[in-house]
């Protein structure tokens, strides 16, 4: 799997290629994240190709969030369509991964976050 | 209980056939073999088979002029045999029954023995020990008239030994001593005789030889053996004993059987304290009085649970069958002991007694408010004065008219899970328990019943379940356990719940009585199916894409929300059949099956490996530190209903979804 990220004001915005992260492309998925999990690290992940997720390729974003979140980084999401939102909040990961509809509002989150600060 | 079926027969007679006819469905498959009911007019009844030719062999039915009869032709000497006493044991079994219910009714018909029974258990609780607990036992029952005189014997050494008695020195007797009573009392038959040249009379040496009336209750092991007896007896013309009297002595000596079973427990056992012994007794007439049991019906799954605390406080529950309809009783008395499940006992007798008297009466199926208001009436003024009372639920679950009709008496209300609109939420009603005011109001709810729907009836011993730091494991928690569960079925949402509470508990004790009935109604007709097409998949990840493709076209005709569920379950159990199903020569291929019906689509996995228990799987966790333990439950919760089951050593796996 190539995952190639697009830099916008410090913030990295991947799109997941293909219709489906599931158990027989996670572990592809993870090996390609691995590069990106850097020190303070600001990633969006940008689900909107995305047609079906199951418990095993949520696995995987769940492995980079605590990743990230180890190194004083984050990991938002955003794009999901209705099935995937269903099963985010059937697991309740709707609590643990900030979620938003699209990129842009995902990136400007980070910006309020400091203007807060 | 639909009026009376049979007009030849005599209702207690109707009863007897209406028990009979279902019990005998384990000899239906003998083509060969007829039996008759026979009223005591001489009215006959095909109870199975027929026509009646070959050999004959009639029964006589205990206490009544009824007879069956069996026919049958052919047949070794062995079968012959067999047969004669298949159908002879049935009859015995239900003698045993009529004779337990008559106990409850009577119980449950005369106050003043409730009433007496009721002091006397509060008052045995006292003692710690059981001799001291008998004798006061006695004291209390020759106090209930005057004139009385009593003494309880136990076997030894094929002698009677007075244990207690109301009388100084009682002496050691023979069983031959007791003339006419020894024959009914070793046979586990309580006796009244109130003719003294009924019995062989002694040489006027033994105290209740000039007795002008005398009654005896068997003592009987928790193996039914007899132990020793109960001895009653008045010398005084005027007064005789009567049935009652004779009901009261049953369930007296019934506690004392209890107690001196218990106390031999407690013997063999050093470490079991009094309370324990307490539970002992409070458990026993929970299990035979108090808890009925789930019928098997095909219109619906029927689950039921109940554990007694230490400190019992009479929950009970009740299930009457009528055609494809249920009607479930749940019900809880406020106070603690073996006092509490006897008032539990008496409540419930107290309803059957009034759907009986009103079905009787209308010639139908009464409706759960007059079953309430009847049952109120009579114990409404009696429960005050007793300064008890009783929350209950009625409720009737009719997959036919697709309704559930309750009366809610400040019970905990009905918690209801809709797989068809994926939403949990209670039924209640407001009336008050009973015992609390005199009132002929009470309001009958009717919600709807859908296919798919779990009904859960429980008491508050189950929302009132304690961490020990306080928090109650509360209604929510509960929601959360139906929905997470329901889709296993009744049987396994009970051990999930219970098992839920126990983890909750977290080695605390359990303070209240625990009783929880589940109900679930069928997604649909399962004999109707309509396709059904089978491949089969290498057990490789990379054919996730391939059997979802596969699955899609099959699955035409689901909604959107609902295809979601299937993928999301579907693709689950695939990935676990992958995983678990490795076996040492390489991995067999994952057999997969839909099978369409009107009302729903079956998806059938199966695959070899070892055995899998989705009771074992422990809970995900939520709050995002595991990666992995999602699959099992993300199967449960999108699924509308799962079967894990073990075929010709393979694990299969079936997942149900709705068609909407």
């Amino acid at each position: 799997m190539n995952l190639t990220a697009e830099v916008i004001d410090n913030v990295s915005v991947i799109t997941v290629p293909g219709e489906t992260l599931d158990a027989g492309s996670a572990k592809d998925f993870k090996s390609a994240m691995a590069p990106f999990l850097t020190a303070g690290a600001r990633l969006i992940l940008d689900l909107s190709q995305l047609k079906f997720v199951d418990s095993s390729g949520l696995g995987a974003m769940l492995s980079a969030l605590r990743q990230l979140n180890g190194m004083g980084g984050d990991l938002k999401l955003c794009g999901m369509n209705k099935p995937i939102r269903a099963l985010f909040e059937l697991v309740r990961m709707h609590r643990v991964f900030e979620i938003f509809n699209t990129r842009e509002e995902a990136a400007r989150s980070w910006s309020t976050d400091s203007a807060k600060i | 209980m639909t009026g009376l079926q049979n007009p030849s027969l005599t209702p207690a007679e109707e009863l007897i056939f209406g028990r009979l006819q279902p019990s005998l469905t384990c000899l239906a498959e003998l083509d060969d073999v007829c039996l008759e009911f026979e009223s005591e007019t001489g009215a006959r009844v095909p109870l199975l088979g027929g026509p009646p030719q070959g050999h004959h062999i009639p029964f006589f039915i205990e206490d009544s002029g009824a007879r069956v009869h069996l026919y049958f032709s052919g047949r070794t000497a062995t079968e012959r045999h067999l047969l004669e006493t298949t159908v002879r044991t049935l009859l015995e079994k239900l003698e045993v029954e009529k004779r337990e219910e008559l106990l409850l009714d009577e119980l449950g018909s005369n106050w003043e023995s409730l009433e007496a029974l009721y002091e006397i258990s509060t008052d045995v609780l006292r003692f710690g020990d059981v001799r001291q607990a008998l004798s006061r036992l006695i004291e209390r029952l020759t106090s209930l008239q005057d004139g009385l005189a009593a003494c309880l014997f136990i076997n030894r050494n094929s002698r009677l030994e007075p244990l207690t008695a109301s009388y100084e020195q009682p002496a050691v007797i023979e069983w031959s001593d007791l003339g006419a009573i020894t024959t009914p009392i070793q046979e586990s038959r309580s006796v009244v005789i109130n003719d003294p040249a009924a019995r062989a009379t002694g040489d006027g040496s033994l105290p209740w030889d000039t007795a002008t009336s005398l009654a005896a209750a068997p003592i009987t092991s928790q193996r039914q053996t007899v132990i020793g007896l109960l001895l009653v007896w008045r010398n005084d013309q005027r007064y005789i004993l009567d049935a009652p009297f004779s009901r009261l002595l049953e369930a007296i000596t019934h506690q004392a059987s209890m107690l001196l079973e218990s106390d031999r427990l407690n013997r063999t056992m050093l470490e079991n304290d009094r309370l324990a012994k307490e539970i002992e007794i409070a458990s026993s007439i929970q299990q035979t009085l108090l808890l009925g049991n789930a019928p098997k019906m095909a219109s619906m799954e029927i689950a039921s649970f109940s554990s007694a605390s230490q400190q019992i406080d009479g929950d009970f529950l009740d299930f009457l069958q009528h055609g494809d309809a249920v009607d479930v009783m749940i019900g809880d008395v406020m106070g603690k002991g073996i006092a509490a499940a006897l008032l539990g006992a008496a409540t419930k007798s107290q309803f059957l007694r009034a759907l009986a008297n009103l079905a009787i009466r209308r010639g139908g199926l009464p409706s759960p408010v007059d079953i309430v208001r009847r049952s109120a009436s009579r114990l409404g003024e009696r429960l005050i004065s007793l300064e008890r009372f009783v929350t209950l639920c009625y409720a009737r679950f009719d997959p036919v008219q697709r309704t559930v009709d309750f009366v809610d008496c400040g019970h905990t209300g009905i918690l209801v899970h809709r797989k068809n609109s994926r939403e949990t939420f209670f039924l209640r009603g407001d009336d008050l328990p009973l015992g609390i005011y005199l009132t002929d109001e009470w309001h009958q709810h009717t919600a709807d019943l859908m296919p798919g729907d779990t009904f859960l009836l429980f008491s508050d011993g189950v929302t009132e379940t304690r961490r020990p730091d306080g928090e109650l494991f509360g209604d929510d928690r509960l929601m959360e356990c139906l929905e997470n569960w329901s889709s296993l079925g009744p049987d396994l949402l009970l051990e999930k719940i219970r098992q839920a509470t126990d983890l909750f508990r977290d080695g605390g004790s359990q303070t209240d009585d625990f009783s929880c009935i589940a109900l679930r109604i069928p997604v649909g007709d399962r004999n109707a199916r309509l396709t059904c097409h089978q491949t089969a998949f290498p057990a490789e990840l990379d054919q996730l894409g391939a059997f979802r493709d596969w699955l899609r076209e099959y699955a035409a005709g689901l909604d959107a929300e609902s295809l979601a569920r299937l993928d999301a379950a579907t693709v689950e159990a695939f990935v676990n059949c992958v995983r678990h199903g490795a076996l040492p020569d390489g991995n067999a291929p994952v057999r997969a099956a839909v099978h369409g019906y009107e009302s729903h689509l079956t998806i059938d996995l199966r695959h070899a490996g070892p055995p899998f228990d989705p009771m074992s799987v422990p809970p995900p966790s939520f709050d995002g530190s595991r990666d992995g333990g999602f699959g099992t439950f993300i199967i449960l919760r999108s699924a509308d209903e799962v079967v894990y089951s073990r075929e010709g050593g393979e694990n299969l796996i079936s997942i149900t979804i709705m068609r909407r």
